[in-house]
């Protein structure tokens, strides 16, 4: 009986531990990944660094990196700088109704451009919140958060101009309830302005990983947001600190721009980094489709490119020079285009830099030709040159990814740095300061091997490009001067349709643009500029689906 | 035979003329207990001599020396015996054994006749007399309201199990209880031999006690279990033989040019072809030449390959098993072993499946039982190449071209030239790659022990009540690992010199700790049984694998990882989850007439944050029990109305989806901050985001059902209704943009209904005196499935994990007041007759005589995808299954078939066997009978090389009716009778001999979509098996 008792009192203990120790299987921890609040100070890096990757826009794949990237190329397809191009017009159905501003809220690249800038936005976030958590006083929490501020207000920035608007996402902000008609334009301005601020307070001159942000760099952006808001003594002021740091320079070549041996150069103030380390991933994707089509030169890098992104007719003949070497600012899309090697007028050198012509050599390798172009039925045929390597380069993928590469990106060159404030002195009545900040670009375009025959190695076509006289400007003239340099030194870099849109050009210039280049090809015809509505991309369709009470559509959608 | 029998039967009436003498039988009359019976009719066949048995159940009756007595009693199965000087016991046996039956329902026991939910029992060892080759098959049309889905592949695992339709969007696999131990792996590895019985709980109340992973039913599996005081050893073998049941009808190498010719001339081309020339008929080149690359001869044939013949072979299959058991009055073992190998029908393909099990049980004192059960199995496949689906082997053999030759002139693999699909040599596929397998061993079993409480502490007791405790510790252990090896090939245009092995290895393990207690109390009128326990889970799982390319040698005994000399590859994880839950059941009744049950169930997950509630209440009413109902009873021997309602859950999401993780990515994560160029430094984003709030899916379900046994039960029958909601299904919840990436969190949205009726009956007519009898089951049910809610921001759901032919959307959604999967497109109503009719059609891009002509539904002057509509439900409206069997001396004869009514069918197939514009694939024989102008009949579409009426587009072209009846199963089993219960049985059967359908697939039944949320699609699925079983069978 005693034992009997005893058993039965031993079973019952047993079931009392076992219930007890059972709470233990609810406590399980996910396998191979992290959850939140369990990042130490290496893995929150980690997310630091993957919010630079936001830079290169690939999140879910190839589709999304060619059609909302932070080139913006698309953007220049846009513009009256490019067309297109690819396999027919439908090919890339997006892309072709925005250049013919047939698009509307569906557009994928809206979407894309949208969905990508604010994933990106979100990395920066994750970051801040999870950096704010380190107290390792060896890790560098400053500047890693003046970094993602910097970046933030660059995402911000970039969404900003192209879908005006739109909600601001700090990291203490619940996205769900953040309604993009709750800042006001110049609220939104300020918000982007304290982040770049915020930055250029905290980032070091320099950086020791040449791919992170830099106080000039946070310089540069609040010169590119200041040109918005028409700040122009910041703009002035921002633009000679950096040209005093001496920490910059142009490149003696423009056409080492295009190349990997040169990239993070003197020239380069923020650069996007790209590298051969994964070709799913860290290849230029934005640009991949936009190689030609050209039939192998040499070992055949180009043999299958897509061949999207052309130059327009209208760009090919801004690099008109008269016999001064200077732009014809108003006739230069008058009379003959400069389409092919047999143009005889005076070009700008950067022409054939820029742009493919057929006949002229393409990066010292072979002719431009007819061939190369995939549908020259479409297409007068002017292959953006600036976004891809020579296809004999060594770092160049010879099968798919067709002409794929580590070629970096540069977001803001000290080009443009001495642009935007050759464009302030001049908006501050500082005519000659402005004119001769022009000249320093002038000046390496001057100076710069032009593109030569393959065989004679005479000049490939009659260039000439000279700086101008300091003096004998109106501020109307110089203004001419400024904006029609920007186009041809920054063309088909992505600037083009936020400059026509802060200048007011657009209406102007799409209309006009869209009658005389539909009137060399058919393939632009019908399509009309619409003021108050094709300045901005639509707020995408899905996302309102997904939160109608939280957007507003833009204008004219 | 019939000759020899009524030689048998002269003799015996010669012999009962021939009386030599008379003697007295004497014995008694007892029940299966043991309970002597008084009243028991004792008669001398074909007399009226005749008596009854005393008050001590015992019984005189003089008799002729041979005769043979028929023993009969109220409520007990008649007998027959032989008459014998010597004295005989007779035990009868109970005629309401259904209803005495003891079932094994949650946590506990309980007879038949107090269940008040929906149960089904299926008594293996009856309904078959040779164990099947797969558990599932056991379950097929037996149960109504079950309803079980074959599969050709062997041991591809996908013989599918619904119970009572379809509850949610996510897995609908019901949970699985072997031997007291709840499990959610498949039935594939056991043993069919093993398994005792089957218990389907299909209502709320039954299986609500297994709580939040009983939304799907819950199945339980008792496996077989030693006797006391009988030593038993059965042994025996199957053999079989396999064919594929059906075959479509393709082209052959001329038929083929003629086709491409005819399409040709429809779309006003010049008929060119690479194989076939440029002249005005197709020619067929039969003499050897050298293929452009200049590698191999091919020599052409007019017929062509028929590579159904080539690919497709008859396939064995066999299954050898013994199992063993003894006991005493302590304790009791039972040990089975088994071998089962089944050859697929496509060559070179293989499963094999050892299994042991070993169970025993010990009563160390009367008050104490402990035992254990240990299964474990042991797998080995082969299955080359993909078998189902759109790149599957069964559809290339569909639209692999015909001209294409096994062999070049040379006797080596031939492979694709200029004017062929790309598809590769099917047969040099399955023969390079033969060396493949994937193994696995699944150990499966617990140990247990079942304390008597009141008898162990006052084993003077009333025996009115009974407290007793059971605990339970099960492991479940199952592996997996692969070796898959690309070997190098160079056929025809074909030359893929780069090899390639993947090895992978994974590894589950569940533990199971059960504790409950039970105490019932009967009293005079009324019996009261409380059930109370507890339940502890833990599953982890662990993977890991690599790959290699570069092997010099590609034989066997070489391709070894390490021995590779190209890119290598490695990768592995885990998951795991818990599960920790309390459960309550109290059982009352009143004169075993009025009954009242309830259940509560408590289950908490690492799942979730929150911890769940499952009730559940049933009542049930005896009415033949009462007193009024007693002239009836005669008649009316068991009348029972029940209802239910309870609540069950389903936890089957992502283990993790409450939380949000990290995870690295070096497709979006990681970049190259040091401008290297050629580097990139490693980043963290975010993997899945998390849902902190999620909850269970819940499915509410009511039942309201009645059994009926009438004449002597000999026919028996019951129906139930229910009303099944599934509300909270775990669905993935897309999310706006600027919340960031990472997988969508996992939100309780949607809302699925199912209604529906099952009604099974059986009649059995038994013949004790002829020896012989029969029983016919009948089923029948029917289910609703509607989508009632989908979530907000979640539209309706589309199939998107799979592309589809050409490239076109997929055939299928899921969308609010259709049921799951719908099949959804333009509707097909017919074949432009003439340029007229095409005129006078509302705008069709591509239109043109011949070509087919989409309906305009939405009113407007085009056809665009606005005039797409719900083209079909896949479920069946109607489920039917007859099982007849029939016995007569020592033969055994049993038929089994069963039908689905009215589901439909979305046939990809058909765009290979209906279509020439499908480019250089094989078509159908059906195209020589295309619609022409001479032709206008024809159902099929005109022959075209352009697809620019976009005929692949998602249509009611494709779907079909699939209804069809089917014979199963015809079996016949000689037993011939040995001494004390022996015997060895001989049977034959024949399975899928007959299918009654108008489909024009391979089968109606088998359709693989790779989807299990989009069921009825034929996408190239495994040919259904012919089979011919021969068996022997010792009982010893």
């Amino acid at each position: 009986m005693k034992i009997k008792s005893l058993l039965v009192t031993l079973a019952i203990t047993t079931v009392g531990i076992i219930l007890t120790s059972c709470e233990s299987y609810l406590d399980q921890k996910p396998r191979g990944v992290l959850a939140d609040g369990t990042l130490n100070a290496e893995f929150t890096d980690k997310l630091v660094t993957s919010a630079y990757q936001g830079l290169a826009s690939h999140f879910f794949g190839n589709f999304e990196s060619f059609v909302g990237p932070s080139t913006n190329w698309v953007m220049d397809v846009r513009s009256d700088d490019a067309w297109k191009g690819g396999g027919s017009v439908s090919d890339l159905v997006d892309v072709h109704q925005l250049e013919t501003a047939a698009h509307d809220a569906t557009n994928a690249v809206a979407f894309h451009k949208w969905r990508n800038t604010l994933y990106a936005i979100a990395r920066t976030n994750l970051a801040i919140r999870e950096l704010n958590n380190i107290n390792d006083p060896a890790f560098p929490v400053n500047t890693r958060i003046a970094e993602m501020r910097f970046l933030r207000g660059v995402f911000h920035l970039d969404l900003k101009r192209n879908f005006n608007q739109i909600p601001y996402l700090l990291e203490t902000t619940d996205p769900l309830t953040a309604s993009n008609t709750e800042h006001t334009e110049s609220e939104l301005w300020e918000l982007i302005e304290a982040d770049l601020q915020f930055a250029y307070d905290n980032l070091p001159p320099t950086q020791e990983q040449v791919g992170r942000a830099t106080k000039y760099a946070a310089a540069a952006f609040l010169q590119k947001l200041y040109l918005h808001t028409e700040d122009w003594t910041s703009v002035k002021s921002l633009g000679i600190e950096i040209i005093n740091s001496s920490n910059y320079e142009l490149l003696n070549e423009f056409e080492n721009l295009s190349t990997l041996a040169h990239e993070n150069g003197a020239e380069g103030v923020f650069v996007v980094q790209y590298s051969t380390a994964n070709i799913y991933a860290n290849h230029n994707w934005s640009n991949l489709l936009n190689s030609t089509s050209g039939p192998g030169i040499d070992n055949g890098a180009y043999a299958s490119g897509d061949d999207f992104y052309h130059g327009s007719f209208n760009l090919a003949n801004a690099f008109k020079t008269d016999a001064n070497g200077h732009p014809l600012f108003d006739t230069f899309n008058d009379g003959t285009v400069v389409e092919d090697a047999t143009y005889s007028g005076t070009v700008d050198p950067r022409l054939d830099f820029t742009v493919g012509r057929i006949g002229i050599p393409w990066k010292g390798t072979a002719n431009y030709d007819e061939n190369w172009v995939r549908s020259s039925d479409y297409f007068p045929g002017f292959s953006g040159k600036k976004h891809v390597v020579a296809p004999n380069d060594p770092m160049v993928h010879n099968s798919w990814p067709w002409a794929a590469s580590g070629l970096n990106f540069n977001v803001i060159r000290y080009a443009d740095v001495l642009l935007m404030t050759a464009e302030a002195e001049i908006e501050l009545g500082n005519l000659a300061d402005g004119i001769s900040l022009i000249n320093e670009v002038r000046n390496r375009a001057k100076g710069s091997t032009p593109v030569a025959h393959l065989t004679t190695g005479a000049d490939a076509a009659n260039y000439k490009v000279e700086p101008y006289s300091i003096s004998g400007f109106t501020q109307s003239e110089a203004r001419t001067a400024v904006r029609f340099e920007r186009r041809l030194e920054l063309a088909l870099e992505g600037h083009r349709w936020y400059d026509l849109l802060r200048w007011g050009e657009l209406q102007s210039t799409m209309s006009e643009y869209y009658t005389t280049e539909s009137a060399r090809k058919d393939y632009l015809e019908g399509a009309t500029f619409t003021t108050n509505r094709d300045e901005y991309l639509p707020i995408p369709q899905s996302e309102i689906d997904l939160a109608p009470t939280l957007y507003t559509q833009n204008q004219g959608y | 035979m019939y000759r020899i029998k009524r030689l048998l039967l002269l003799l015996s009436v010669m012999s009962s003329m021939t009386v030599f003498g008379q003697i007295e039988v004497k014995g008694t009359v007892s029940d299966e207990k043991g309970e002597l019976l008084v009243g028991a009719s004792v008669s001398e066949v074909k007399t009226a001599n005749s008596t009854v048995t005393n008050p001590d159940g015992s019984f005189s009756l003089t008799t002729r020396a041979n005769a043979q007595l028929q023993v009969s009693a109220f409520g007990k199965k008649t007998k027959l015996v032989a008459a014998s000087s010597k004295p005989i016991s007779v035990v009868l046996e109970s005629a309401f054994e259904l209803l005495d039956e003891t079932i094994v329902v949650g946590y506990t026991t309980k007879k038949k006749r107090d269940i008040t939910g929906s149960v089904a029992v299926i008594d293996v060892e009856k309904v078959s007399k040779t164990p099947f080759s797969d558990v599932t098959q056991a379950l097929q049309g037996k149960v109504a309201g079950v309803i079980g889905t074959q599969d050709g592949q062997p041991g591809s695992g996908r013989n599918s199990i619904r119970v009572r339709g379809v509850t949610t969007l996510n897995n609908n696999n019901p949970l699985y209880v072997i031997d007291g131990v709840p499990s959610t792996e498949g039935l594939g590895n056991l043993n069919p031999s093993d398994i005792s019985s089957i218990q389907v709980l299909k209502d709320a109340a039954s299986a609500s006690i297994y709580g939040s992973r009983s939304a799907g039913g819950v199945i339980v599996i008792t496996t077989k279990k030693g006797n006391k005081n009988r030593v038993t050893t059965e042994f025996g073998s199957t053999f079989g033989i396999q064919t594929s049941a059906n075959k479509l009808d393709m082209l052959d190498a001329s038929g083929w040019g003629q086709v491409y010719w005819t399409a040709a001339q429809n779309d006003g081309i010049t008929a060119r072809h690479p194989l076939y020339g440029d002249g005005a008929s197709p020619v067929i080149n039969t003499t050897p030449f050298v293929i452009s690359n200049q590698r191999q001869i091919y020599q052409f044939t007019e017929e062509g390959t028929d590579w159904h013949k080539e690919v497709y072979r008859t396939a064995m299959q066999q299954q050898h098993y013994a199992n063993f058991s003894s006991g005493n009055e302590r304790s009791t073992y039972a040990l089975g072993i088994s071998n089962f190998n089944q050859q697929g029908l496509i060559r070179n393909t293989n499963y094999e499946r050892t299994t042991l099990r070993f169970n025993s049980v010990f009563n160390p004192v009367s008050w104490l039982t402990v035992g254990e059960n240990i299964n474990v199995s042991y797998s080995d496949q082969t299955q080359i190449g993909t078998q189902q689906g759109q790149d599957g082997i069964p559809m290339d053999v569909i639209r692999q071209h015909p001209l294409l030759p096994v062999y070049d002139y040379q006797g080596g693999f031939a492979g694709r030239i200029s004017g062929m699909p790309d598809v590769r040599n099917m047969v040099s596929v399955l023969e390079k790659n033969k060396n493949n397998w994937s193994r696995g061993i699944r150990v499966f079993g617990n140990i247990y022990g079942e304390l008597n409480i009141l008898d162990a502490i006052a084993p003077s007791h009333s025996s009115r009540h009974s407290w007793t405790a059971r605990t339970s510790a099960a492991v479940d252990y199952s592996d997996y690992r692969n070796k898959n090896f690309n070997a190098s090939f160079r056929e025809g245009d074909y030359d893929v010199q780069n090899n390639f092995l993947f090895r992978d290895f994974g590894e589950g393990r569940t533990i199971t700790l059960t504790n409950s207690t039970e105490y019932s109390l009967q009293m005079s009128n009324s019996n009261f049984k409380f059930l109370g326990g507890m339940e502890a889970i833990e599953y982890d799982f662990k993977y890991f694998g690599g790959s290699r390319t570069g092997f010099g040698i590609e034989e066997d005994y070489f391709v070894y990882l390490s021995a590779g000399s190209g890119d290598q590859t490695n990768f592995g994880g885990g998951t795991g989850y818990g599960l920790l839950s309390y459960f309550a059941n109290a059982d009352y009744n009143f004169g075993n007439k009025y009954y009242v049950s309830g259940v509560l169930r408590h289950d908490r997950t690492s799942r979730f944050n929150s911890g769940g509630i499952f009730p559940a209440a049933s009542l049930g009413w005896r009415i033949s029990e009462e007193d009024f109902f007693a002239p009836f009873k005669e008649t009316v021997n068991e009348f029972k109305l029940r209802a239910s309602w309870g609540q069950q859950g389903n936890q089957n999401t992502a283990d993790f989806a409450t939380l949000s993780t990290f995870g690295s990515n070096p497709n979006t994560a990681d970049y190259d901050l040091n401008g290297s160029n050629t580097d990139v430094v490693q980043g963290l984003v975010v993997a899945t985001r998390g849902n902190p709030n999620l909850r269970w899916e819940t499915t509410t379900q009511a039942n309201i059902g009645l059994d009926l046994s009438l004449f002597d039960n000999k026919w028996t029958t019951s129906v139930d209704a229910y009303r099944k909601v599934t509300s909270d299904i775990l669905l993935p919840n897309p999310q706006i943009a600027a919340v960031g990436e990472g997988s969508f969190p996992i939100v309780n949205a949607a809302t699925v209904e199912n209604i529906g009726l099952d009604w099974e009956t059986s009649y059995r007519h038994e013949n004790p005196v002829r020896d012989r009898g029969y029983q016919i089951d009948f089923i029948v049910s029917t289910f609703k499935n509607t989508v009632l809610d989908l979530g907000e921001n979640i539209g309706n759901i589309g199939y998107d994990d799979e592309y589809y032919i050409d490239g076109a959307d997929g055939p299928t959604r899921i969308a609010v007041g259709y049921p799951i999967g719908s099949f959804y497109g333009w509707v097909a109503d017919g074949i432009f007759e003439s340029d007229e009719a095409v005129n006078t059609h509302p705008y069709q891009l591509g239109a043109a005589p011949g070509r087919i002509r989409y309906a305009n539904l939405d009113g407007d002057s085009l056809i665009t995808a606005a005039d797409r509509t719900y083209i079909g439900s896949p479920y069946p409206k109607l489920t039917l299954s007859g099982n007849y069997t029939y016995h007569v001396g020592q033969w055994d004869i049993s038929a089994f078939a069963y039908a689905n009514l009215g589901q439909k069918v979305y046939n990809e197939t058909k765009w290979y066997t209906d279509f020439a514009q499908n480019g250089n694939f094989n078509h159908g024989s059906a195209l020589l009978d295309a619609w022409s102008e001479s032709n206008t009949s024809s159902s099929i579409p005109a022959p075209t090389l352009n697809n620019n009426n976009n005929e692949s587009r998602a249509s009611s072209y494709f779907v079909e009716n699939a209804s069809f009846l089917r014979l199963r199963s015809v079996k016949a089993s000689y037993t011939i009778p040995l001494k004390d219960q022996k015997s060895i049985s001989l049977s034959v059967e024949g399975q899928n001999l007959l299918t009654l359908t108008n489909y024009s697939g391979v089968d109606p039944e088998v359709t693989f979509s790779g989807n299990a949320n989009f069921p009825g699609i034929d996408r190239g699925a495994y040919p259904l098996a012919r089979t011919f079983l021969f068996g022997i069978n010792f009982k010893m």
